[in-house]
């Protein structure tokens, strides 16, 4: 569990943590689109290069990104055994059994595959590691505010969002409270067979379930008590400000596509 | 002086089925700049009284008149405006991710600009102490802290009265002690009324007057030396025993005549070292 | 039950970049029937401390002996099954952990875990109410509905009927009104009188302290300070001023005649053994007493 680093944030000082978190949620999302562009080993090339020199300067370590990804190489190894075996015939068949080919199409196809794949699940943690939730919330927050005018109540999600994002780690403390409680009362968890596990998650959830009740009660009366209405009528604390490094990362951004887009195979 | 707070005959009831109401014909005044404290056993109602006043819950009998406006639902942001209240449990009135943006939520909610509202943030937070803490979540606080970062969040909305629901009550005792000297400094600057609920013996000797709350009605209104010269009897009212009632019970047990009414441990001390040496 | 703690250290994430040492260090024992407080201030590491007498969190260094059983840090957790049993469990705001449908069935949860069975778990949790005092028309009723107090003594009667040989109690009248401190601190002092329970407390009442425990041990940033009687703690004044410890109000305030020239035996802790002292000096009564 504590190796598992997706969608954790490792507060440090870089270029990349300061971004604007609009920016990086809008480049991690353009990312997505460009890395499905690329299809010449050259245009992959530049593409992981750019990753690289992303990583780099967020000031992560290498090896901790890589350590961090080891649980995720099962879901990609499924993945690029799957298309490696039953891939379209193409090329030189290196393998056949029954409905199961190897064949030079399949290689191809399976590697490509797997670069997609490391490529945007190490853009995306990126993101996540340099960017507090709840930046990512204010940021989406603001990404989303067109969207009040086809009547999404942006302003509610966000609040309900920012709350979330507060309440997450009193409540992981509270579960570990409760699980100690349970454990001394006789409760073994993660032991014994699936329905054992399965039962004996009802100490824990019950009073988890309760307890965030009780905490939504107190905390709507301390709202209220502050004056909260509603959430379109409120300035805003918080705000996020474009600054020139994020202009200039999307010119460098910008020049990577066209670089990529140059030496694709069009 | 005049009356900031003046509530006449409330009554009210979680369900219109309770036999019992929660509140029972109540009627009280409380002066501008004065310190109130209630006080009763846990499930008194005391809770329930502060919250009807801030216009939480929606009583039907009686009328609550703050600084001069009617509570109404029409009126009742209005009444807002002019009180702060901080509850028992320091995580559950924490709304903000981060320092800075817990003590700016009620600014937002009245929809300050932001230019005012950092310099507002900013002075609030120094004046709890809490300045070089502005960026931190609130994981990383102890309760004491979170309870001075509510403080902070009431101190920029600058009201006129100031109730405390128990607010030191989760707190360890050098939290409390803090919160209290935090709570009397800020009440001398700002000229503040304060409403505090509470069992702590030196919170309430703080007040000006105690109301002891009990099943939902008003027992008791008394100078705090008075109804601590109760003595042991102080545990029923909710309030715990002063110390130098329970040596008088103990030297009173052991054959000793011992002087009536409440005495500070200063007029104990006193009282014993003539005794004493009265040979 | 014993529980001798022998250079006991532990540290938090252990041997990961966020590893934060919590304990270290910490050799005392605790005899059998004992009555130990636990004081320091938030964070000193007294959770931390309690939760490695039963073994929630195992020793990163050192050894635990709890009665016959021994808890290091190779200790796997299916020895440990036994020990939990023996060892009651008081956390703070335990009402959180109720759960059950009705009262008796939460309280008769603990014992039916360590095998006991539903009919005797059942007749225990009705025992456990009247010791926690509340009679048995609350048996049938969902904890849910009780008031704070109540569901507090109903979470430690769960905690009970396993019936336990150490009781531990973080902070366990924290959040209830001076009447309900008392009548726990009073359930507490009646269970270790009459049942030999050992206690171990963790609080931040000197008055308590005074009041109920054989000994104390004052931690700081995890370090164990002293481990001695709350007398021998409570009697320097230039340690406890050093310590930044709390003194019982009775203690001070003695102290404070102290200056004037009042001398005492012992420095009285509690009002009932000031009192006690004062009488011996009081004039026309003293004579009779020497």
């Amino acid at each position: 569990m504590t190796n598992f680093i997706f969608g954790r944030y490792l507060p440090l000082n870089s270029i990349v943590h300061r971004l604007d978190p609009r920016s990086k949620l809008l480049l991690s999302f353009c990312y997505l689109i460009v890395v499905f562009l690329a299809n010449s080993w050259l245009s992959y090339a530049i593409l992981v290069g750019f990753t690289l020199a992303a990583i780099l300067s967020s000031k992560i370590s290498l090896g901790f990104f890589l350590k961090g990804l080891r649980p995720m190489l099962w879901l990609i190894a499924f993945t690029v055994v799957v298309q490696l075996l039953f891939s379209p015939a193409g090329g030189h068949v290196y393998f056949h059994w029954t409905i199961l080919n190897i064949t030079q199409a399949g290689l191809v196809n399976s590697g490509v595959i797997f670069i997609r794949f490391l490529l945007i699940i190490m853009m995306s943690t990126l993101l996540t590691l340099s960017t507090q939730p709840l930046d990512i919330a204010t940021g989406l927050s603001s990404l989303m505010k067109p969207l009040r005018w086809v009547r999404i109540p942006v302003d509610t999600l966000a609040m309900m969002l920012a709350i979330a994002l507060r309440f997450v780690p009193t409540l992981m403390d509270e579960a570990t409270k409760i699980m100690n409680a349970q454990r001394a009362r006789g409760v073994d968890f993660g032991e014994g067979g699936l329905i054992k596990q399965a039962k004996s998650f009802i100490p824990l959830m019950v009073p988890l379930f309760m307890s965030a009740f009780n905490r939504a009660e107190d905390l709507s009366t301390a709202m209220e008590a502050r004056g909260y209405r509603d959430s379109e009528h409120r300035s805003q604390y918080r705000i996020l400000t474009w600054q020139r490094r994020d202009t200039m990362t999307w010119l460098v951004f910008l020049m990577v596509v066209a670089a990529m887009l140059a030496t694709r195979r069009w | 002086m005049e009356n900031i707070i003046d509530v006449q005959h409330l009554s009210y009831r979680y369900q219109d089925t309770d036999g019992r109401p929660a509140l029972d014909d109540i009627s009280f005044t409380v002066r501008a700049g004065e310190w109130l404290a209630l006080v009763g056993h846990n499930g008194s109602g005391k809770s329930t009284l502060a919250r009807a006043v801030d216009g939480l819950l929606p009583f039907s009998e009686g009328t609550v008149v703050v600084g001069g406006i009617q509570l109404t639902p029409e009126t009742v942001w209005e009444v807002r405006e002019k009180i702060g209240m901080i509850f028992q449990n320091p995580d559950n009135q924490f709304v903000g991710a981060t320092v800075e943006d817990d003590v700016a939520f009620g600014l937002e909610n009245r929809q300050i600009s932001r230019a005012e509202m950092v310099p507002r943030v900013k002075a609030a937070l120094d004046e709890v102490g809490m300045q070089a803490f502005a960026q931190r979540e609130p994981g990383a606080l102890s309760g004491g802290q979170k309870q001075r970062v509510a403080l902070a969040g009431i101190v920029a909305i600058a009201p006129d009265i100031l109730i405390l629901d128990e607010a030191t009550s989760m707190l360890d005792p050098q939290g409390r002690r803090d919160m209290l000297a935090l709570v009397q400094r800020l009440r001398e600057e700002k000229h503040l009324t304060v409403i505090s609920i509470t069992h702590d013996i030196d919170e309430a000797a703080s007040a000006d007057r105690i109301l002891v709350i009990d099943d939902g009605k008003l027992v008791e209104e008394a100078k705090p030396a008075e109804i601590f010269a109760q003595g042991e009897r102080l545990v029923h009212l909710g309030l715990d025993v002063p110390f130098t009632a329970k040596l008088k019970q103990a030297l009173q047990d052991r054959g000793i005549t011992v002087p009536t009414g409440y005495q500070t441990t200063t007029e104990m001390e006193e009282w014993l070292w003539q005794s004493l040496s009265n040979t | 039950m014993a529980i001798t703690f022998e250079h006991v250290g532990y540290t938090y994430q252990a041997g990961t970049p966020m590893a934060t040492p919590a304990l270290s260090d910490i050799s005392f024992t605790v005899p059998d029937h004992g009555y130990l407080a636990i004081i320091g201030h938030t964070g000193s590491g007294k959770s931390t401390l309690i939760q490695q007498i039963n073994a929630l969190l195992k020793p990163t260094t050192g050894k635990i002996t709890v009665d016959g059983f021994t808890i290091t840090p190779q200790t796997t957790n299916a020895d440990l099954k036994p020990l939990r049993r023996h060892v009651g469990m008081v956390f703070q705001f335990p009402e959180s952990q109720l759960f059950e449908e009705t009262i008796q069935r939460d309280i008769a949860f603990g014992p039916q875990n360590f095998g006991v069975s539903e009919a005797e778990a059942n007749q225990r949790a009705l025992e456990m109410l009247r010791t926690v005092g509340l009679d048995e028309s609350f048996a049938k009723r969902s904890p849910f509905e009780l008031s704070g107090g109540q569901m507090r003594r109903v979470a430690i009667a769960g905690v009970l009927a396993m019936q336990p040989k150490v009781l531990i109690l973080d902070e366990p009248t924290a959040g209830l009104d001076p009447q309900g401190r008392l009548e726990m601190m009073t359930l507490f002092n009646r269970l270790h009188q009459e049942q030999g329970l050992t206690i171990i407390l963790v609080t931040h009442q000197m008055e308590d302290v005074a009041t109920y425990a054989d000994e104390v041990a004052v931690m700081q940033a995890g370090k164990l300070l002293t481990c001695a009687t709350p007398q021998e703690v409570f009697s320097d004044p230039a340690w406890v001023q050093s310590s930044d410890i709390a003194v019982p109000r009775a203690a001070k305030f003695a102290q404070r005649l102290g200056e004037r020239g009042v001398k005492w035996d012992q420095l009285p802790l509690t009002a009932d053994q000031l009192a006690d002292q004062l009488v011996r000096q009081w004039p026309g009564t003293g004579a009779k007493h020497d």
